[in-house]
């Protein structure tokens, strides 16, 4: 199952550790309490639990697959200008 | 000097050609033969009509320079209104317009009122940038007039009055306004159109499909610049799609974009959205990011999944220098249990590389606790059981003293293997079957030796110990050293521990519990031989040869402790000596053997026995083969392997290729085209290339379709 990474969830960069998880769980459901921000709160509690409980853990390590989001912009759509080959090559969409 | 005759060539068999369609062979058989009993008439009525067919065929294809040979010499035998405007049609897909200018005048000269004649005259000046002839446009069916009027409009430009007079051209054939608005999707630029049911250039303009494209020289010119445009429009597309984690790209465009995060994603996207991801592939492109995945907390996850999947021992030493270099830098910010289930699955692949276990062994000692090595070590790999006791007692007697969820996963995973254990010895070579035997045995001694087993195992070990007896079930006492004497040891210490009831237990591991000593030795090998002596002067004298057999079916107790397992093929030997072996006696003296080829254990192996016992007693294993496979029939992949075998022995001892034969190839090909086995479908091909085509030949179409299909 496509999830986003827990680790961007729970704004945690760099040289962090284990403990500055619960750290930064803590954190986060200030910034998103559940009865504001109910959807934002389930992901950081999921993201929290995939990282530190072990039951957790191991009911889903197999199916989870985390994603990263990307600072990248999709460039526009190269389309394809084919309409010069009509011109060269024939064909007739009719078939008598 | 006189002119040589032709040959002649029946009639009959240029009839049926034309009604099988071979009008390549026609064409050839008139231009070569004389054909017998036909008239000139009649022969050239058969030629200009496959000429015909022929020039059509081609033209389908897009091989539009034999299309135009043909239809030519089809107008040279007999001219008519549709071969010229076929000829006419033709020139134009070969862009040949000036040739098709004169051609097309002289045609409206001589056929006035013919639409499509006068229609192609049109197109003809269109591609040749002259005007449209509007007295002549007003002539032709609206949705061709507004067609034209749509390509004047492009061939100047004018894409919005090009779209204007396609969308008024309405032709009423479905197939038609489909290429309508396949051509409304080119000159939109889109490429979402649903059917593909379209003309071939347009469909190579719109999705780069070439199949059937006419080979003209301008379709030569610019196919590899199309195909460039449509390849570079579906790497931008796919790029926006793995961006918005719809889809994934090749690896290779992904690393242009240098992005370590895009190439995380992508890999992910593979593992989530291919049907059957390919591990090993993706595997690879793991590594080939190493570097940059090093960096990413995230990796872990994602090798973790690869692993879980990868079935190999391709799995090198890289990997573990990997995470050895991964756990430097993040160590700190897993959790233990995450780490432990990354070395656990490190360790999956240590089955004949000591190098990785030991690298592994130290990864453990510096980031877990090792009792968890332990267990892995002596379930996951192959190793010498005995030793791994002897030198780690302490551990091992202990690791499942404490529940852990690691600790089940490992069991899973051991109740998987040995769960597989029927299709290694059906489909693995005799290495891997005895390594698998080995790790069984290895496993097995280490349950025997637990001290205490934490109870909320209990679940977990019935199906392991379920799971062993059915693995021991499918092999004799030789082949298994100690483990039927550890299965019974097992099943007896865990019904003690956890207090489980036989009702829990498969008939396989009830059978175990209720075996005793009274059960080894069955059979005493000089009665045996005493009763084989019987059998063969019964033969020498004329008696009845059975009656030696009867009472005493142990001949079967005898034929697994064999060595070269003869024994009851034996008897069929000096049976053949003596009398005509026909399939009443093979049945006798298995029944009366108690000979059940069919057994789960035999099945596997019954086709190798025989094919071995081949080389001194061809004629009787061919006849056992034959009894055997008529007596089985089943759309099973090992009755599929037995009717491999059997062809390849007859194949390999250059013996007749008879009906028999035949229907086996047939049985085998038809069972398998239904089922597609999986793991026959290269012998399938390797019949189909190597038996197929040469029987073919050989023998009558009411042959072919013989099966075994009772």
């Amino acid at each position: 199952m496509l999830k986003q990474s827990p680790y961007e969830i729970l704004k945690l960069e760099g040289d962090f550790t284990y403990r500055d998880i619960k750290k930064a769980y803590r954190k986060a459901i200030k910034e998103n309490p559940p009865e504001q921000c109910p959807e934002m709160f389930s992901k950081i509690s999921s993201a929290y639990e995939s990282l530190t409980n072990e039951n957790y853990f191991f009911s889903n390590v197999d199916e989870d697959l985390f994603t990263l989001s990307c600072d990248i912009e999709p460039t526009e759509d190269k389309k394809i200008n084919n309409v010069k080959y009509l011109k060269r090559i024939f064909e007739v969409p009719f078939y008598d | 000097m006189a002119k040589k005759k032709k040959k002649t060539f029946p009639k009959k068999q240029i009839l049926q050609l034309f009604k099988n369609q071979n009008y390549q062979k026609v064409v050839s058989k008139i231009k070569q033969f004389s054909i017998a009993d036909m008239d000139n008439k009649e022969v050239d009525a058969i030629h200009l009509s496959s000429l015909k067919m022929l020039s059509e065929e081609r033209f389908q294809a897009g091989d539009i320079q034999r299309a135009i040979r043909d239809i030519e010499s089809a107008i040279n035998i007999k001219s008519d209104e549709t071969l010229e405007f076929l000829r006419l049609k033709y020139l134009c897909y070969l862009e040949n317009f000036s040739d098709a200018k004169v051609y097309a005048e002289a045609l409206l000269q001589k056929y006035k009122t013919n639409k499509n004649i006068l229609f192609y005259s049109l197109l003809i000046e269109l591609y040749l940038n002259n005007s449209i002839d509007e007295k002549q446009l007003k002539k032709i069916a609206k949705a061709k007039q507004e067609y034209l009027l749509a390509m004047s409009a492009l061939f100047n430009d004018d894409r919005e009055l090009a779209l204007k007079h396609l969308n008024n051209s309405k032709p009423r054939a479905k197939v038609e306004k489909n290429n309508i608005e396949a051509l409304k999707a080119i000159v939109l630029e889109k490429t979402d159109l649903q059917t593909k049911d379209i003309k071939p250039l347009y469909k190579f303009l719109l999705f780069g499909e070439d199949t059937h494209l006419q080979n003209s020289k301008n379709v030569r010119k610019f196919k590899y610049e199309i195909l460039e445009s449509i390849k570079q429009s579906r790497s931008n597309k796919g790029l926006k799609r793995l961006i918005a984690l719809d889809g994934y790209i090749d690896d290779a465009l992904v690393k242009k974009e240098n992005n370590p995060k895009l190439a995380l994603n992508n890999m992910i996207m593979m593992l989530e959205k291919k049907k059957e991801p390919d591990y090993i592939d993706i595997y690879k492109i793991f590594l080939s990011h190493e570097k940059e995945f090093l960096q990413m907390p995230e990796s872990l996850f994602a090798l973790t999944n690869i692993l879980k999947n990868l079935n190999t021992e391709l799995v090198s030493i890289k990997i573990v220098s990997f995470v050895e270099k991964f756990l430097e830098i993040h160590s700190k910010k897993f959790a233990p249990f995450a780490i432990i289930y990354i070395l656990y699955r490190l360790l999956s692949f240590g089955f004949k590389n000591e190098k990785l276990v030991a690298m592994t062994e130290l990864l453990f000692e510096k980031y877990s606790n090792k009792d968890i090595f332990y267990t892995t070590l002596t379930f996951a790999i192959n190793y010498d059981a005995v030793r791994m006791y002897d030198k780690y007692k302490g551990y091992i007697e202990n690791v499942f003293k404490k529940y852990t969820h690691i600790n089940s996963i490992v069991i899973k995973d051991i109740v998987d293997f040995i769960s597989s254990f029927e299709y290694i010895l059906m489909y693995l070579n005799a290495q891997n079957t005895k390594s698998a035997v080995k790790k069984i045995e290895s496993s097995l001694y280490i349950i025997k030796n637990l001290s205490v087993v934490d109870k909320r195992y209990k679940s977990l070990f019935l199906k392991m110990l379920n799971s062993y007896a059915t693995a021991m079930s499918l092999l004799d006492e030789d082949e298994l050293e100690n483990g039927y004497d550890d299965i019974k040891a097992v099943l007896k210490k865990y019904i003690d521990m956890f207090g489980y009831e036989a009702s829990q237990f498969c008939e396989e591991a009830e059978e175990f519990l209720q075996s005793s000593e009274k059960n080894h030795n069955l059979y005493n090998p000089n009665i045996i031989q005493e009763k084989y002596n019987k059998f063969k002067s019964a033969l020498k004298t004329g008696t009845n040869p059975f009656v030696a057999l009867e009472n005493y079916p142990q001949f079967y107790e005898y034929f697994y402790a064999q060595e070269d397992k003869t024994a009851i093929f034996d008897l069929i030997v000096e049976y053949a000596r003596f009398k005509d072996l026909d399939d009443e006696a093979i049945l006798q003296i298995f029944r009366l053997t108690d000979f059940e080829y069919r057994s789960e254990f035999l099945r596997t192996t019954i086709q190798t026995l025989i094919t071995q016992y081949a080389k001194e007693h061809l004629e009787v294993s061919q006849k056992i083969f034959q009894f055997i496979l008529k007596t089985s029939y089943t759309q099973s992949a090992w009755y599929l392997n037995w009717l491999y075998s059997y062809m390849d022995m007859v194949d390999v001892h250059n013996l007749e290729k008879d009906d028999f034969f035949t229907r086996c190839l047939n049985t085998f090909l038809h069972i398998q085209g239904r089922k597609k086995f999986k793991s026959l479908q290269k012998r399938y091909n390797l019949v189909i290339s190597r038996f197929y085509f040469e029987d073919t030949k050989n023998t009558t179409t009411s042959n072919q379709q013989q099966t075994f299909d009772f």
